[in-house]
């Protein structure tokens, strides 16, 4: 594989994360402008576990995690009573106030004669995790391409249990679920807890994969990429998100005269691929469909 | 066994009961019917805790229901079904009876004599509607309420369906459950309720 084809696949896997992360959000109903906040919280709790603290990667890794899910935990719990715009708009807020915090927070560091830290909008630099370890991009694409095979299995695993169906229906239909005895309330802060630790173990492995992060790049337009990839891809199966990773960052993206065009060639893609499959490509129905074809249950 | 007792609600300045009391007992097979606005499924939603009362009290046994969520008050075992039906659009109908799958097995032959078994692996959009009610009462049925409340179950249905129906409700309804069907026509309860009610407006409820 050339090193080129190499770095998009990298990034492919790397945005797949958060675009699950807007997924589990999108299936209990709710809609997050704010997932890049999270992506970044595990971005900068990685550096900063690793640069400052030097503790393994992957207890960094963990610890982001852990950061990150507690801190979703908190913003669903803040955001209990809101819902649709509203909370929309609250995370929105928060992953504003993340960006601009980061912007104003400066603690620079030597680290083997090289400047590092945080360091405001210059960003944090020189996390440099590949380099001691010697690892090719090969050999991080390996490692990504795993971890979020592992999570996308597990998410398989669940979709054939009894949470993920609660969970649909409590995002669909918060009336039904009530009737049926099912209480929406955990299901809701626990999806959008599981959400910013997906989000924040993308970010991770993103600071290992750049060495340099900075606030600029947990922007707004990576939360609304998150939340496009999924529409686009489907609410079906945890692959839909992944296709629309795919479709981006993959082949617009990638293919070098068009990258130039890629907002407005995305864009106008959106709008087609919702007209032809107004749920997205792998929508719901054709996942029960496809349920239905490999796991004949009884009756 | 469930009971209202003093219920007063208005929606805003429209008093839709001023004291309205009932008591369900074990078993009991109640036909309530009555004109447009006259409360039918404002009773349901005030007993099933999608609505609160304004004044008054509703027990279950010794448990009042006020403080209680909706779908506490499901687990219960107080269920009903919906006037416009809701089952998810994008899940075939065996997917949606929100049971342990043990349960449906077992009661394969309730599944069967419905009707709707040649429908299960289809989604709500291809099935006509008589199917999608009796897939509601259905899905109510298996979780082996102690109290289940039918809003305008038959509403769509023909004579013959209806029959059958009825039929139906009197053979699978189990003994210990509580019925309470709301109707605007009056032919359902007539076959399948022993006490049939009215609501009028600001009235106590009535026998007829």
């Amino acid at each position: 594989m050339s090193l080129y084809l190499i770095t998009v696949l990298t990034n492919v896997c790397l945005f797949s994360f958060i675009a699950l992360s807007a997924y589990l959000i999108l299936i209990v109903g709710e809609v997050s402008f704010g997932q890049q906040a999270f992506f970044g919280v595990g971005a900068y709790s990685l550096a900063i576990f690793y640069v400052y603290f030097d503790f393994s990667v992957v207890f960094s890794i963990l610890f982001g995690m852990t950061i990150c899910f507690f801190l979703a935990l908190l913003l669903s719990l803040i955001t209990i009573k809101l819902s649709g715009l509203y909370f929309a708009m609250a995370t929105l807020a928060f992953a504003e106030i993340f960006r601009l915090s980061m912007n104003l927070i400066r603690f620079p560091i030597e680290k083997e004669d090289r400047a590092t830290g945080l360091n405001g909008p210059e960003g944090f630099e020189n996390i440099r995790w590949i380099f001691e370890n010697n690892i090719d991009p090969l050999g991080f694409f390996y490692i990504t391409l795993i971890i979020l095979s592992i999570l996308v299995i597990f998410l398989f695993v669940l979709e054939r249990s009894f949470v993920m169906k609660n969970a649909r229906i409590v995002g669909k239909d918060l009336i039904l679920a009530q009737s049926l005895g099912i209480s929406p309330r955990p299901y809701r802060v626990f999806f959008i807890g599981a959400a910013g630790a997906i989000s924040g173990l993308g970010g991770g492995l993103f600071a290992l994969a750049n060495t340099y992060i900075e606030p600029a790049m947990f922007g707004m337009m990576l939360g609304v990429h998150s939340l496009a990839y999924t529409i686009i891809g489907g609410l079906g199966l945890p692959i839909g998100p992944l296709l629309g990773v795919l479709i981006d960052i993959g082949i617009l993206e990638s293919i070098r005269f068009l990258s130039e065009y890629r907002m407005i060639i995305f864009g106008g893609l959106v709008a087609i691929i919702l007209i032809f499959y107004p749920e997205g490509i792998i929508s719901p129905r054709i996942a029960s469909r496809l349920k239905r074809l490999f796991f004949k249950k009884g009756l | 066994m469930l009971e209202l007792k003093s219920v007063r609600k208005s929606f805003g300045g429209i008093n839709v009961f001023e004291e309205l009391s009932f008591n369900l007992e074990k078993g009991d097979r109640v036909g309530l019917t009555g004109g447009n606005g006259t409360g039918k499924s404002t009773l349901i939603n005030l007993a099933t805790g999608f609505l609160l009362p304004d004044e008054g009290e509703i027990n279950l046994g010794n448990t009042s229901l006020l403080s209680l969520d909706p779908w506490q008050i499901a687990r219960l075992g107080i269920r009903r079904n919906f006037q416009s039906v809701r089952l998810s659009n994008s899940l075939i109908l065996r997917d949606q009876f929100f049971v342990p799958e043990k349960k449906v097995v077992d009661n394969l032959e309730m599944i069967e004599v419905s009707g709707i078994k040649g429908f299960l692996n289809r989604f709500p959009s291809e099935c006509p509607l008589p199917i999608l009610r009796k897939m509601e009462v259905l899905r109510a049925l298996l979780s082996s309420p102690s109290v289940l409340f039918l809003d305008e179950p038959s509403a769509g249905f023909s004579y013959g369906e209806l029959e059958e129906f009825s039929e139906f409700l009197i053979n699978y309804v189990p003994d210990n459950t509580s019925l309470v069907i709301v109707e605007h026509r009056t032919e359902l309860m007539e076959r399948v309720c022993t006490k049939n009610w009215g609501l009028f407006l600001n009235e106590p409820l009535r026998m007829i």
